[in-house]
């Protein structure tokens, strides 16, 4: 079986080389890109089975990416999780009302590690 | 709910006492067309007799105007006529008998403690003949205390209502004002949360990486990381800082050291920060200021403000100029940091000494930095009793200038 492949768009580069190499570690295959622009074309081009999405990025916010991308995911079933260093509160409500599949706060390896692999654990399709 | 009851009633008194207004013209209800009370009109040639008889026939009637073709020439109320007819006429009918044969033997008394709005609605409600005639004001034991004129009524119950009126405005602006307060708050609230918890994460990250790495043996790897963890640490020192000092000089516990400044010599080493971190790019950054220019002030301060305009000036000019002058008049001390950068937008220069502005707009955030350096800057500048304007054009460059007087002595360095 093939590496599961994660998609990470985040605009700030420190965060986005330590989530890649962290996740890289576990086996997972990771892309990683620096803007919400271009992110579109990126997911239908490398069928990632999970994105990660920054919440503050310029010019596009991670809410507004995921308005624009959620429509197709849904058809693939990809899953989509927020993942920033706001407020864990404010992460969770943001998930809630996108109707995503979740939120990882930065800063949290072992939290990353466990969502991301409890998500993509038996590549079951997407449900509530 | 007294109040408002009270002013309902003399409103609808009122309209009964209004007339149906005169003429084909609807007059503006606001102006005085819309209050007239009759149009009863003598010609000035009458004789008095006639016009007494008129007033004793109609009891409604307050008053008659002299009208020669269609000017009004004069004016004659039931109180003046009386007045001019008791000295003659009345006195040969009334003198020798009690005054209760010509006073009204019903008149309208009230309570001192009746509210204003009732006491007026009540004088409303009185038959036309008597509707302006004074009130009377008893205590609770019926004693009579004095009397109270309707215009006195009238006049304080319109106080009453247009204060009543200010004071709801001022309260919802209190409210708005607090509402504001509180959006400002959360809003600096969460971005103060995120850039601290921004640096965090990537140290909690880096740190992660690099136990990994210790325990694969790579030292490379460890060797790659300790560069970034330096970054990020200085970064999240950075935002501590500037938070630290935000609220520090917000809540005005920021001392103030005052001493003698030599502004030359503190320009060329803000000039020479300017150029280590404009690096490559093709800048020159040039000084301008008067030798021996000293102004007492706090040089720590000082230093700081103008440190924070050079970064930003090297921070935002990818080619040309950057220009700190200095010069002096009797008013005080202007030291100018003007670059040929980007220049801000107008749309954007309202917020720009606003904590974490840059972050309210995502388009501008596109520089490293926390949002909080201009927003020190202006505080610094008025806790020295000076000031920062700023002057820019979208693509031409900006200007910021900081004004101080020559003693910048603030209150708390002189205690």
């Amino acid at each position: 079986m093939s590496a599961r492949k994660i998609l990470i768009v985040d605009d700030d580069e420190l965060h986005l080389v330590c989530a890649k190499e962290l996740l890289e570690a576990e086996g997972y295959e990771v892309i990683a890109h620096r803007t919400a622009f271009g992110a579109t074309e990126l997911l239908i081009r490398s069928r990632p089975d999970l994105v990660l999405i920054d919440v503050n990025m310029p010019a596009l916010s991670g809410e507004g990416l995921i308005a624009i991308l959620r429509r197709r995911v849904h058809a693939t079933g990809v899953k989509l999780f927020l993942y920033s260093s706001n407020d864990e509160d404010a992460l969770r409500s943001a998930a809630e009302r996108l109707d995503i599949d979740g939120y990882v706060c930065k800063g949290d390896p072992d939290e990353l590690r466990r969502k991301v692999g409890g998500a993509l654990a038996a590549g079951r399709p997407r449900s509530a | 709910m007294h109040l408002a009851r009270g002013v309902v009633q003399a409103m609808e008194a009122a309209a009964r006492l209004a007339p149906d207004p005169v003429g084909p013209v609807v007059p503006d209800p606001l102006s005085v067309g819309a209050l007239l009370t009759g149009d009863a009109r003598v010609h000035p040639d009458d004789l008095v007799q006639r016009v007494a008889s008129l007033f004793f026939d109609r009891p409604e009637l307050d008053a008659v105007a002299l009208v020669a073709e269609d000017r009004p020439v004069g004016l004659l109320t039931r109180g003046r006529l009386l007045l001019k007819l008791a000295r003659n006429f009345g006195h040969e009918l009334y003198a020798r008998k009690p005054v209760t044969r010509i006073a009204d033997l019903a008149p309208l008394a009230l309570p001192s403690d009746t509210p204003l709005a009732v006491a007026l609605a009540r004088a409303l409600a009185r038959p036309a003949a008597t509707v302006f005639d004074d009130v009377i004001v008893i205590a609770d034991d019926g004693r009579y205390l004095g009397h109270s004129s309707f215009r006195e009524l009238a006049q304080h119950q319109g106080m009453a209502l247009q204060r009543s009126g200010l004071e709801r405005e001022a309260a919802v602006a209190r409210a708005r004002g607090l509402e504001e307060l509180e959006r400002v708050r959360a809003r600096f609230l969460a971005h103060a949360t995120h850039e601290l918890r921004s640096p965090v994460s990537a140290i909690a990250a880096l740190a992660e990486l690099v136990r990994m790495a210790c325990e694969r043996g790579n030292l490379d790897q460890v060797r790659a990381k300790v560069p970034m963890l330096l970054r990020a640490s200085a970064t999240l020192r950075g935002t501590v800082n500037n938070i630290l000092d935000l609220s520090k000089l917000e809540a005005g516990r920021m001392d103030v050291a005052v001493g003698p400044v030599h502004v030359s010599t503190l320009l060329d080493e803000v000039a020479t920060l300017a150029r280590l971190l404009v690096g490559d790019k093709p800048v020159e950054v040039s000084v301008d200021a008067p030798h021996g220019l000293v102004v007492e002030t706090d040089h720590h301060k000082l230093r700081q403000i103008l440190v924070n305009l050079a970064s930003n000036a090297a921070k935002f000019t990818d080619r040309g100029l950057i220009v700190v002058r200095a010069e002096a008049d009797r008013c005080g001390v202007r030291v100018a940091i003007s670059d040929t950068g980007c220049g801000i937008r107008e749309d954007d220069l309202p917020r720009l000494f606003v904590p974490f502005g840059q972050l309210e707009d995502a388009h501008t955030k596109t520089h490293a930095g926390t949002g909080l350096g201009l927003a020190i800057t202006r505080s610094l500048a008025s806790l020295l009793r000076g000031r920062v304007v700023v002057q820019s054009r979208r693509g031409e460059g900006s200007t910021f200038t900081l004004e101080l007087p020559h003693a910048a002595v603030p209150e708390e360095a002189t205690r």
